[in-house]
């Protein structure tokens, strides 16, 4: 195992400053004191050669945690032990050494400098003999085909460019466990598409175990097979994505539209009196309001009972009162927002 | 109208709010107004002394001042905003997580500046001790005066010395960012101090010698009274090297100070993140 996380977990204190110019006068002599809990206790444990995606929305605690397996903060409680031996709060050198991070808001390459600086600095730090150096170095850059953008200084390159330069600087002295938090921050279709080329090649070419955070759906489908779902600071789905694919994804979303309110009252009445048949309990039908008075009814189930939820919810109404009926995918961005949701 | 003038006051409201939010700045910056002004009673006690009885010709007020900017430009006075900005920005986690004592860059960064400085400086030193007889004469006249290679020796050591001590008062100011959102308040205070007591703007042995003992034992006046007043033969060989040896002990315990605000900025970082 390469990583083992036992109740880790994350508090600490906040201010609170009333709004306006009065809130900020009385902020200079008092200060309301607000207890946060970042991250309540999380165990989970990351076997070597996995690429683990770390989910949540903005807020729910994934940074924290990434934060706290790099040893830049320490948990409030629980301990995280890599490699079988180093305790992460305490940054052990050794520790240091084998891991690598990249931070899609941080920038680490010198901006003034060409990146090849940046690059022979890890290359001094790290301790990387020259010609392990130069043979990594040449691999990353194959990879990218970015040759010519070791010699550019850094602030000239496009922000694409200089993350490929960031994954370049942090695999230099070959780190068995890169943690990855939103790389492809910003980054436009092509480019994030190259990123994540490179990540696969370097989990599955390299054997590198990566942990990554990312907002970006298509990032967590092309790359993760593991995904670690976190809400306000709590674990509420540690599992393959392929389960999640198999169990909420292969839904689909059905929007009944119908002539008026009424209408769609009573379509969603004749579903819910036949829900329990069509597998998904949870999930309650939404009525939603369109154009020109036209009121849809919008409700998720499995392929195989999709003729039948159709055929009861339109059962009571007639064929003239239905405006149209859109059947679509569920996306796997509501997928997560469901399983949030239901962990609230 | 009356929408403008309301939107207006509401701007106004925030900006005081602004203000008023960063409560550690907002002290220091009305502090700073304050020693500004105390700072100038000096600059007209420097003024009203000189040429009488203060020991200074007026050729030994310009060349203070020739030497004064030349030490200013050799010290390193963006470092502690650089840091402070590497904190805050999280430059600071970004270099945590490799195995490399991160305090060593901005280090490294200061000694590049004053290098930098010294190559952009010393052609136009050179130029002027070439070409201007009198300003030459006037440290031939020092070297004699004060042993030729004792002095040059002292004044080499007291630079350094001011280099060093300069260094880590910046760093020290840098390190204000782990427990301040906005470090210029502080910065500002210092500067004014710096300004008023360091003999930036005039010789600091103009001042009352107790105050000029007293200062002795601040880091002010190892950053640039020291190196100013030997470059000039004013200190004597057995005053340079009591000052030489206070000198190192206030830097140590500067450095000590720096070390400490440092464990500790880490550990708080720790503790929360910034």
């Amino acid at each position: 195992m390469l990583l083992d996380v036992r109740e880790l977990a994350k508090s600490y204190v906040t201010y609170r400053k009333d709004p306006g110019l009065r809130g900020a006068v009385k902020a200079l002599f008092h200060r309301e004191k607000i207890a946060v809990d970042a991250v309540r206790p999380v165990s989970f444990q990351v076997q070597r050669g996995e690429f683990v995606g770390l989910l949540g929305p903005n807020g729910a605690g994934k940074t924290t945690i990434l934060k706290m397996l790099t040893g830049l903060i320490t948990p409030s409680s629980g301990h995280g032990i890599a490699f079988g031996e180093f305790d992460v709060s305490k940054r052990p050198r050794p520790y240091l050494e084998r891991i690598g991070m990249v931070m899609g808001q941080r920038n680490q390459l010198n901006p003034d400098l060409p990146a090849i600086d940046s690059f022979r600095l890890a290359q001094a730090i790290y301790g990387v003999p020259e010609l392990e150096f130069g043979n990594r170095l040449n691999q990353m850059l194959g990879i990218f085909q970015a040759q010519d953008l070791v010699h550019k200084p850094v602030r000239k390159l496009s922000l694409g460019e200089r993350m490929q330069m960031e994954m370049t600087l942090s695999l230099l002295h070959g780190p068995e466990l890169l943690f990855l938090d939103e790389p492809t921050i910003g980054l436009d279709f092509a480019a994030a598409r190259r990123i994540r080329s490179f990540l696969k090649t370097i989990n599955q070419s390299l054997g590198v175990t990566v942990i990554l955070t990312s907002h970006y759906t298509k990032d967590i489908e092309e790359l993760c097979r593991r995904v670690i779902l976190i809400n306000k600071g709590v674990c509420v789905y540690d599992g393959l994505l392929s389960e999640v694919d198999e169990r909420i994804h292969g839904q689909r979303e059905v929007e009944i539209l119908c002539v008026d309110e009424g209408i769609a009252q009573r379509v969603m009445g004749s579903f819910k009196n036949k829900q329990a048949e069509f597998g998904i309990a949870a999930a309650e039908p939404v009525l939603k309001s369109r154009d020109k008075g036209i009121h849809s009814v919008l409700f998720s189930v499995t392929p195989r009972m999709l003729a039948g939820a159709i055929k009861n919810a339109t059962a009571t109404v007639e064929t003239r009162e239905i405006v149209d009926i859109k059947i679509s995918e569920a996306e796997l961005e509501s997928v997560f927002g469901e399983i949030y949701a239901r962990s609230v | 109208m009356r929408a403008v003038f309301k939107a207006a006051g509401l701007i106004l409201s925030q900006q005081l709010s602004v203000q008023l939010g960063y409560r550690m700045a907002f002290v220091q910056v009305a502090l700073f107004e304050a020693i500004g002004l105390v700072g100038t009673l000096f600059y007209w006690r420097a003024a009203a002394t000189s040429g009488s009885g203060s020991g200074y010709s007026a050729a030994g007020i310009v060349v203070y001042f020739i030497v004064a900017s030349s030490h200013q430009i050799l010290q390193e006075s963006g470092i502690s905003r650089s840091l402070s900005m590497d904190i805050r920005t999280g430059k600071l986690a970004a270099s945590l997580v490799r195995p490399f004592p991160f305090l060593l860059q901005p280090v490294c960064q200061g000694i590049a500046y004053s290098l930098s400085r010294l190559l952009m400086i010393g052609p136009v030193l050179v130029a002027i001790f070439v070409f201007v007889p009198a300003l030459r004469d006037f440290f031939v006249d020092v070297a004699r005066e004060q042993g030729g290679v004792i002095w040059l020796s002292g004044y080499l050591a007291a630079l350094s010395l001011g280099l060093v001590c300069n260094l880590v008062v910046r760093l020290s100011l840098g390190l204000l960012a782990f427990d301040m959102t906005q470090t210029w308040g502080p910065e500002l205070l210092f500067m004014s101090i710096f300004f008023a007591l360091s003999g930036v703007v005039y010789p600091v042995d103009l001042l009352p010698v107790p105050a000029v003992q007293a200062l002795s034992w601040t880091p002010f006046f190892y950053m640039q009274g020291l190196p100013n007043l030997v470059a000039l033969g004013r200190v004597s060989a057995g005053a340079l090297t009591a000052y030489l040896a206070r000198g190192c002990l206030v830097t140590v315990i500067a450095t000590f100070i720096l070390v400490f605000m440092w464990r500790r900025g880490v550990r708080k970082f720790e503790a929360i993140g910034i």
